[in-house]
């Protein structure tokens, strides 16, 4: 599986060309951690990273 | 009821795949499960958010390289400082003397004249070279003094 690209604007995790979450182009290769989302409404972890959809996310983008 | 913390102790170098893996069963068993976080400073442990351990135990169940489910409850406040990182380009600002730590510049000083966000690249002019030299380089080239 080719590496997926993170988000620079909301650090969600793709492996196409663009944010499935706020559309940006603006994706880098360089990111490390990893965030699965699959309950934001009872996360905590979501409610504290203000994350509001279901998903992957790096924690850190470079 | 609140949601609870637990550690999944999993063999190293697999934490995105068993990630991945309890991600999709989860998914199946419709176990309340509500987030797994890998943080790259703890290797061979996931932590994993769900209403009880018996969903947890649910859902890594047949999953390769899970070891065990570390006995104990963790609290947000033990790792949330390590989800939250910035970047490293927004510790610098216009005018900051700073080393550069990689390429063929390697152990120069040089000024900052400019900070492009959008690129993660910094504008620096060299202090050592005998002549003005300016060159755009990505933050990761560039430490802060240690006198800062």
């Amino acid at each position: 599986m080719p590496k997926e690209s993170a988000c620079r604007k909301c650090k969600a995790l793709t492996s196409g060309k663009v944010c499935p979450i706020c559309s940006s182009t603006d994706l880098t290769s360089r990111w490390s951690g990893l965030i699965i989302i699959l309950d934001p409404e009872r996360s905590k972890v979501a409610q504290m990273l203000n994350i509001k959809n279901k998903g992957r996310y790096a924690i850190e983008v470079s | 009821m609140d949601s609870q913390f637990f550690a999944i102790r999993v063999t190293g170098g697999q934490e995105e795949n068993v990630a991945n893996f309890i991600y999709k069963n989860a998914i199946l068993n419709e176990n309340e499960v509500y987030s797994l976080t890998y943080l790259t400073s703890q290797k061979g442990y996931l932590i994993v958010e769900a209403k009880s351990g018996q969903d947890i135990r649910e859902a890594i169940a047949g999953i390769r390289h899970v070891k065990e489910l570390v006995p104990g409850l963790l609290k947000i406040e033990d790792f949330d400082k390590l989800l939250i990182k910035k970047p490293t380009i927004t510790e610098y600002s216009v005018g900051e003397v700073v080393d550069i730590v990689m390429g063929p510049f390697k152990g120069m000083k040089a000024k900052i004249t400019k900070i492009d966000l959008s690129k993660m690249e910094v504008t620096v002019m060299l202090l050592d070279a005998p002549y003005p030299l300016s060159l755009t380089v990505d933050s990761s080239y560039l430490k802060p003094p240690k006198n800062r």
